[in-house]
């Protein structure tokens, strides 16, 4: 009887590498196959096992999936199994990036690379959300690389807003204002400090009129420093709102009341917010690198550099021209079509059918619905259509 | 927007970014662009074509305010120079970061052979600590040696730990790249008819053209004026700032980090100047080198330099004190040109022989190197101050 177990480094509720992992997890269970986690941290209160307990309960047939977004100590454990071995690689963010801030951050992401290729020789296939990450599965030699978008439960982005942001966000004296977001964590691959530079231009050009949500967690406490002070060079402290860890329901609100989703980030191995700020009924501006254009596709405006004038250009366009808003709110909508669900379940259902060819194992009912895929139909139909009308 | 040449980031960071240099992100750029349209009904189609136009609009706005001065280069340049001066200087936690990994290192460097015996499971405990007994005498034996073996090691990185804080202690932070001169050469406004035969010789050149080190745009408003595809590089924000408004095509980029953005055989023209004069060696090699790399086949080579009493005049004392080379003669310039197998190499002079170009034609046969030590010229071509 064929399994098909998922290893992950720590599995949270609520981040992309483990809603993926969730995601096809739940699609395997549902095409009759086994699926379980094996962790080295679990922080969803679900029980999960260690990866150490897994040699008592393997069983011929079982397929192990690894779920590579860290450096951690599964893989030299997985290279040491006799059983068939999957790689998802989710990236892993190019180490140069953290040497300037954190030496052991930027150590963990070189052994993740050579994870990586201790892995090459051991699996049978690699999956990747991008084309850009495809690549560097097949730079660290693997024999062959199958591309799966990221696959997202568009429910997780329904939640209810919270009411005090709303409220924080709608006081009176920020009428007036248009709000730029970008939401990621606060490390220098994103280069949030672009976007500071483009309000600043924006500014000086347009006028004092829009305050830049940064939401996401801090990482290395320089690289936040060095933004505080960035803005307050630039005299922009009360313009730029750095929100440092949300509940969902805060994000949500933060979605709903800003104006456009505004990303310089240098390094992404999907970015799973531009999908997230599509679903909201954002326009979505975004430098062109990593992964980023497959991300967005149709979906927004690719920008091919970040020279702060012409950010703070199409930004301006963005927030004044209800024609161009209403045609971006169309592409939004198109490029959802194109990365959701109903979209990704087919090629995940390729991948892993092509998994169980090589493996010799038993071929399931490849159409069994995906109670995902329809379910994200109802919502992206009812939700999706009410969002943008209301943005419209 | 983008016209078939150069696939060079537009921004002027001078900040190296691999991603996007090379052809890995731009196949994706095109296959996204490619398959975006496929299949897509005519609403989006519509949305689509709406977008590329107000993407054109966008950029003359951008050009216009560019042109009037509004939000000039030299001020972005300021505000990303104040930005680099808040970033910690070199790894901001490495000394916390080592100290820890040692110190956890250290923790469990040491095996424990008193291998815990509890169980939940009845007799369990016993039958445990009846076989630790038993293999004491062996768990002792291995335990003794690994730990012998990982104390000393313990031991041995404490001791390169306190040599590299020595050496580290020596180093001088004194960062000399980052002393901004003014190359010599990097205008010929002042050697008007020669950058008029400069602009002569081009006149047949087809293909996009690039002036490093523009200086105040002599040779790049010549060419402009003559129609071509020409654009320029230079740091100095005070001339970017100048041709910008005369609506010249500029980037704030120093000449070997754009260099290494450039894609292969994508310039039809590669003017040299300002570097040539003061960079060291292994930097100029490098330039040649990326100047065999990115122009195409048949395309130019142009090397704007000037003579040793030029570079040693009192007026550029900067240059001659603090650079790290000397300018070469138009002899050396040419020889290099020819063992890097450019062709057609000739050198014009202006009336007093103070300043020369020499120009050469590229030609794609393998260039014959083995004068020139290689792994010098990779170390020049990855040297670590291009990726500031």
């Amino acid at each position: 009887m064929t399994a098909i177990h998922h290893f992950i480094p720590t599995l949270l509720k609520g981040d992309g590498t483990g809603n993926n992992a969730r995601a096809m997890a739940q699609r395997i269970n549902e095409l009759g196959i086994d699926s379980d986690f094996f962790v080295q941290e679990d922080k969803t209160g679900e029980g999960h096992r260690h990866y150490s307990e897994y040699p008592k309960l393997a069983k011929p047939g079982d397929i192990l999936v690894y779920h590579l977004a860290t450096a951690s100590e599964i893989p030299a454990f997985l290279a040491s199994r006799a059983e068939p071995v999957v790689v998802v690689y989710q990236n892993l963010t190019p180490a140069r990036y953290f040497e300037r801030y954190d030496t052991l951050a930027s150590v963990l992401q070189r052994r993740g690379k050579e994870e990586l290729a201790l892995l090459a020789d051991k699996a049978i296939v690699g999956i990747a959300p991008s084309s850009f990450n495809c690549g560097d599965l097949e730079a660290s030699g693997f024999r062959e690389v199958i591309k799966v978008p990221i696959i997202f439960d568009p429910a997780d982005f329904m939640g209810r807003s919270d009411d005090a942001a709303d409220a924080a966000l709608a006081r009176p004296e920020r009428r007036g204002f248009s709000s730029w977001l970008f939401v990621g964590r606060l490390v220098p691959n994103k280069a949030q400090e672009r976007l500071i530079m483009a309000l600043h231009a924006h500014r000086e050009l347009y006028g004092d009129n829009v305050i830049l949500h940064l939401v996401g967690r801090p990482s290395y406490p320089s690289y936040v420093d060095s933004l505080y002070e960035l803005t307050v060079r630039l005299r922009l402290q009360d313009r730029v709102n750095f929100v440092m860890g949300v509940t969902p329901a805060e994000l949500a609100s933060f979605y709903r009341a800003s104006t456009l989703f505004i990303s310089a980030s240098e390094h992404e191995g999907f970015c799973m917010p531009i999908v997230e700020a599509l679903f909201h009924g954002l326009p979505v501006v975004a430098y062109d690198a990593t992964a980023v254009p497959e991300t967005l596709g149709i979906g927004g405006v690719h920008i091919k550099d970040r020279d702060p004038v012409a950010m703070a250009t199409w930004a301006e366009a963005i927030t004044s021209s209800a024609a161009l808003r209403k045609r971006l709110l169309g592409l939004a909508k198109a490029r959802l079509d194109e990365v959701s669900p109903v979209a990704t379940i087919p090629l995940l259902d390729a991948a892993l059918k092509r998994i169980l060819e090589i493996t010799d194992s038993p071929l399931p009912n490849f159409a069994a619905p995906s109670s995902l895929a329809i379910r994200s139909q109802a919502v992206l139909a009812s939700h999706l259509g009410a969002s943008l009308r209301a943005r419209d | 927007m983008d016209k078939g040449h150069p696939k060079e980031s537009l921004e002027g960071t001078g900040k190296f970014e691999p991603e996007l240099s090379g052809a890995r992100v731009q196949g994706y750029l095109a296959e996204a662009s490619a398959s975006s349209e496929e299949g897509q009904s005519d609403e989006t189609l519509e949305a689509i074509a709406y977008v590329a136009r107000v993407q054109r609009e966008i950029e003359a706005e951008v050009a216009a305010l560019r042109a009037e001065g509004k939000y000039p280069p030299s001020l972005v340049a300021r505000i990303k120079r104040y930005y680099q001066t808040l970033l910690p200087p070199g790894s901001a936690t490495a000394l916390r970061d080592f100290d820890e990994a040692y110190r956890l290192l250290d923790r469990v460097a040491y095996i424990d052979i008193d291998v815990p015996t509890q169980s939940q499971k009845p007799g369990v405990s016993q039958i445990k600590r009846v076989a630790r007994i038993f293999i004491a005498w062996y768990l002792n034996y291995v335990a003794q040696q690994f730990n012998n073996f990982s104390s000393n090691l313990i031991r041995l990185i404490g001791i390169i730990d306190a040599r590299i804080a020595r050496l580290e202690a020596k180093f001088d932070e004194t960062d000399f790249s980052a002393v901004d001169l003014i190359g010599v050469t990097a205008s010929l406004s002042a050697q008007r008819e020669l950058a008029a035969a400069l602009a002569t010789e081009l006149a047949d050149n087809k293909g996009r053209m690039l002036v490093a080190e523009c200086g105040d745009g002599a040779i790049l408003a010549l060419l402009a004026d003559q129609g071509r595809d020409v654009y320029g590089i230079d740091t100095r924000v005070e001339y970017l700032d100048q041709l910008e408004m005369r609506r010249l095509e500029v980037r704030n980029s120093k000449t070997l980090s754009h260099l290494a953005k450039v894609e292969n055989s994508s310039l039809g023209t590669l003017v040299l100047s300002g570097i040539v004069d003061r960079a060291s060696i292994s930097d100029r090699v490098a330039a040649l080198f990326h100047a065999k790399r990115v122009l195409y086949q048949g395309g130019t080579l142009a090397i704007v330099s000037s003579g040793l009493e030029t570079f040693m005049a009192p007026e550029n004392h900067l240059e001659s004190d603090l650079s790290p080379g000397r300018p070469f003669t138009p002899q050396t310039w040419a020889e290099l040109a020819r063992r890097l197998s450019f062709s057609h190499v000739r050198t014009l002079f202006d009336a007093n022989s103070n300043h020369f170009v020499v120009i050469a034609n590229n030609t794609k046969i393998e260039a014959r190197l083995s004068w020139l030590s290689e792994s010098a010229i990779i170390s020049a071509a990855r040297d670590p101050r291009l990726e500031k």
